[in-house]
């Protein structure tokens, strides 16, 4: 009875599959000829390309750290979040576009950069930092003893509170001396 | 966690101007949709209202004309978005901070959009002291509001079975300090008596000499017996406490522990039972000493020369605060010693364990180089250590001993002019020097003692809490038929997440029912709840047509037989974890048992037979050895509910099929409930349930749901499409 029906059937679904694994692999960049990004009403981006319109579309950077404006995954806004392409370079494409995918980029990566540290107070395994940011002043507390503190670099340092935000020092040797006698505990 | 917080004054009245409801959600956000800090953005819902205010106006949304309401989980931060005539709409942004009060709350709004009763709320606990703001240390006490004396009268409570031992330690104390005062005052007898005068016999010189080694002697035995005891102490002590924790995670449900990470777990019940017991070690019985000397101390030197005692004690308090500021700077430059240290060995270990694909490929240069970079800076910071203790130590201790400098100019003074004699001088002298040990050490009290009540919280945090779980108050301990019926159950890890949102099943006794559905989809989930292992958020799940929850659990328990995707076996014998289900069982009730599981053929291979040691350091079984061993084990206490996730994966196609045909025997008249990905293990279940997307989305036979052509029956073409692509 069973195998009757799957074999009166011809839908080749390991065919689907192998395209599906096609488009896994391939590496679909998206370029300023192919594509097109626009503002939506709500807030995001919409894109076109290959033909196809995506009311809705979320960007993500494949190296925050190391290359925050190349290599950007665009990607489908639910929960399987399909890759639709790359970009390559940003700095590629007009103004306008830049300044979209850059508002997306934004929306999507908060990691404040610390530029002043006005004081650190340590309290029952505690410690209190009240900071000036790119973001604005900010007060966080992180727990002192465990691996809060991650070194990137020699000069970059990230800070995780207990909120698991996570704050960046971009050039330690930017900050005063007495800043860094300040955070000298914890790096 | 409140889902609903205070709302800023100017918003109580545009609110009051729109709706009579009373609100039901709300918080401040922490961003705007720049991403800057602020603290003006309001977000907040009545039963049909959603309103966003930003310090001066409020934007009104009728949850009616809303077609979602969600929270978007990003990188650090949240978003808070709507969709409205098919277009979404990004309303507010908050970081970290406020993601998981929003994430309730997002799903709550959802709910009231739909129309339903179930009003969310957050067990998740507040991570900062609601009265001062500062952190708590994974405790619902803070360490600075709580003063409470509930720490204290826990130390007693905890030290009540040994007060015996207690007494002895401090009157072992008494002695041995009032030895130490004492030997003092033999000394300046000595030496004002004969050495002074240069007069006095070998005999007096042996006599003294016999009593200060007696008294050395015996205040080693002291000290020996006071190290015993006090060790003695701290281990029975941490060793109640450990007990006390174990059977307290043995009584509290799965969702307590799965709450924590187990390994934090681990850590209070090793870690902070450990700092415990070094309390009791190394200052609980020392703190009465110290105290103890101290006074007997300041009340001997005022006693014998009160000027100079009164010097003495004035240049202690100076000593003990350069001690204190020197301490942090000392430890610093050590923690980074030993961090560097650290990364040394990190890499040793690296390289060495993946020396492997080192070699592969031809790295071996690249990694000698990192390693010598390490090792250089290693070397540097070391040999600064070194550096700034060989040139400030010295200064350090001349600083430390000027007190001692003092007493002995001014004493110096008194002897010269005849007011004190040499052997007094030499006594006091002695004892300015013994003020600085407690001195000293009660400095670094505080911070022992935070230590201390910090673990302490941890532990008791666990011991205070009540079982999530409880058995009705008459619990029924009955012969279960095996008939269950699910209505309606919801069900979320956290409240805001449903895993199974309303999955309904009614199964007669003896059904078999298989599982299907995309990895993490919730079947394990569904499984968890019918063994009860967490209780439902909504709906019910009934045995017999008796609520899940008046069961006694343990009763309940004994009449299912289960076999997880991961087979544990634990460190034993295999007859061990066969009997481990059923310890009352007979040789021959287990030999049938590992037969009907196609185990007692390789079991009987073994060296060693059912006596052969597994686990940790034991023989090392198969996948699929291990997989048999839980089968047997799963049917050996006759179950009336079998429940199999995965429980043939690890097998070859022969043996599955041979346990499969097990197993189908053995289900008769047992209510079964299967998950499998290779389908073809399903095939003898009576119904089959595909989960997708939190909800049951097919439920039939086999033939039923393949001729529904749906979501099984493009799993079952992808499977049989892909063995016959092998077979090609």
């Amino acid at each position: 009875m069973s195998t009757e029906i799957l074999n009166t059937e011809n839908v080749d679904i390991l065919e689907q599959e192998k395209q599906k694994v096609d488009r896994l692999l391939s590496m679909n960049y998206l370029t300023p000829e192919n594509a097109s990004f626009a503002p939506t009403p709500g807030g995001f981006v919409s894109l076109t390309a290959e033909g196809k319109t995506y009311p809705r579309v979320t960007i993500y950077r494949a190296f925050p750290f190391t290359q925050p404006g190349e290599f950007l995954s665009v990607r489908e806004p639910d929960d399987k979040a399909r890759e639709i392409g790359i970009i390559r370079d940003l700095s590629q494409w007009d103004e306008e576009t830049r300044q979209n995918i850059e508002r997306q980029l934004s929306l999507r990566y908060y990691m404040p950069a610390i530029t002043r540290i006005y004081s650190i107070k340590e309290e029952y395994g505690y410690a209190y930092w009240s900071v000036l940011t790119d973001r604005g002043p900010c007060k966080f507390t992180i727990s002192s003893g465990s691996s809060s503190v991650v070194r990137l670099s020699d000069s970059h340092v990230i800070v995780k509170d207990i909120d698991e935000n996570r704050y960046e020092i971009p050039d330690l040797s930017k900050l005063t001396p007495k800043e860094l006698k300040r955070i000298d505990l914890y790096i | 966690m409140k889902l609903s917080r205070k709302m800023p004054k100017a918003l109580t009245d545009i609110l009051a101007n729109r709706t009579s409801e009373p609100q039901l959600y709300g918080a401040y956000t922490d961003l705007n949709l720049d991403g800057q800090l602020c603290n003006n953005i309001y977000i907040g819902a009545t039963e049909s209202l959603l309103y966003i205010f930003d310090g001066t106006d409020a934007v009104f949304y009728n949850l009616a004309d809303l077609e979602k309401v969600q929270n978007i989980n990003q990188v650090n931060n949240g978003l808070f978005v709507i969709t409205k005539d098919g277009e979404d709409l990004l309303l507010a942004r908050y970081s970290m901070k406020y993601l998981t009060t929003f994430a309730y709350i997002a799903r709550g709004v959802e709910l009231l959009r739909k129309g339903s009763s179930i009003r969310v709320e957050s067990a998740e606990r507040d991570k900062i002291c609601p009265k001062c703001g500062r952190a708590l240390p994974g405790t619902q006490s803070c360490p600075k509001c709580d003063k409470s004396h509930r720490n204290v009268s826990r130390l007693i409570s905890l030290c009540k079975p040994y007060v015996v031992l207690i007494c002895v330690v401090l009157v072992l104390m008494v002695l041995s300090t009032a030895l130490n005062l004492g030997r003092e005052f033999v000394f300046q007898d000595f030496i004002d008596t004969h050495l002074v005068p240069q007069q006095g016999t070998m005999k007096d010189v042996l006599t003294f000499l016999s009593i200060v080694c007696s008294i050395i002697l015996m205040d080693i035995v002291f000290y020996l017996v006071r190290f015993y005891l006090c060790n003695q102490l701290g281990s029975r002590i941490s060793l109640d406490l450990r007990q006390k924790m174990m059977n307290k995670l043995q009584d509290l449900s799965l969702s307590f522990i799965n709450k924590r990470d187990s390994g934090a777990l681990i850590h209070r019940i090793t870690g902070d039972t450990a700092r415990v017991m070094e309390f009791f070690r190394d200052c609980f019985c020392d703190m009465f000493g110290q105290i103890i000397t101290l006074l007997a101390l300041v009340v001997v030197m005022l006693w014998l020369n009160w000027k100079l005692a009164l010097a003495a004690f004035f240049f202690a308090p100076f000593i003990v605060i350069f001690a204190r500021c020197f301490w942090p700077y000392i430890h610093r430059i050590f923690h980074n010693q030993w961090r560097k240290e650290d990364k040394i060995n990190n890499k040793l270990q690296d390289v060495l364990s993946g020396i492997r694909i080192v070699k592969v490929f031809g790295k071996e240069k690249v990694e000698v180089e990192t390693f010598r970079r390490l090792n250089e800076e290693y070397a540097e910071v070391q040999a600064h250590n070194e550096k700034f203790f060989s040139t400030v130590f010295p200064f350090l201790s001349l600083m430390m001993a000027f007190g001692s400098y003092l007493v002995i100019y001014l004493g110096g003074v008194d002897v010269l002019k005849g007011q004190m004699t040499t052997g007094e001088l030499v006594q006091f002298v002695s004892y300015a020097g013994m003020l600085l040990g407690p001195l000293s050490w009660m400095s670094f009290l505080p911070r022992r003692l935070v230590r201390l009540t910090t673990s302490m919280e941890r532990i008791y945090d666990v011991l205070d809490e009540q079982p999530e779980i409880l058995a009705g108050p008459e619990a029924i301990d009955a012969e279960i038929q095996g008939n269950i019926q699910l209505n309606n159950v919801v069900f979320g890890y956290r409240s805001y997440e449903p895993v199974l949102d309303g999955i309904s099943l009614d199964v007669k006794k003896g059904e078999m029912i298989g599982l299907v559905g995309a990895t993490g989809c919730g079947k394990s989930t569904l499984i968890n709840l019918i063994m009860r292992l967490y209780d439902v958020d909504d709906g019910s799940i009934t045995i017999d047509g008796i609520n899940i929850r008046d069961f006694d659990m343990a009763a309940y328990h004994r009449q299912i037989g289960v076999v997880l995707q991961e087979t544990f076996l634990f460190a034993g014998t295999v007859l061990d974890n066969i009997r481990f289900s059923k310890p009352t069982a007979t040789m021959e009730e287990i030999i049938q048992a590992a037969k009907r599981a196609n185990a007692h053929e390789f079991i009987c291979k073994l060296p060693d037979g059912y006596n052969t040691y597994v686990g940790e350091k034991g023989h090392t079984l198969s996948g699929g050895e291990k997989q048999r061993i839980s089968i047997a084990r799963a049917i050996l206490n006759d179950p009336k509910i079998l429940i199999l996730d995965e429980a043939t994966s690890a097998l070859d196609t022969e043996s599955e099929y041979q346990i499969q045909e097990a197993l189908d025997r053995l289900r008769q008249g047992r209510t079964t409930f299967a998950i499998a990905h290779r389908l073809s293990t399903l095939r003898s279940a009576d119904r089959i349930m595909v989960i997708d997307d939190h909800k049951c989305a097919e439920l039939g036979s086999h033939d039923e749901l393949l001729r529904q052509k749906g979501i099984y029956y493009g799993l079952v073409m992808a499977q049989l499409q892909m063995s016959k692509s092998k077979e090609e």
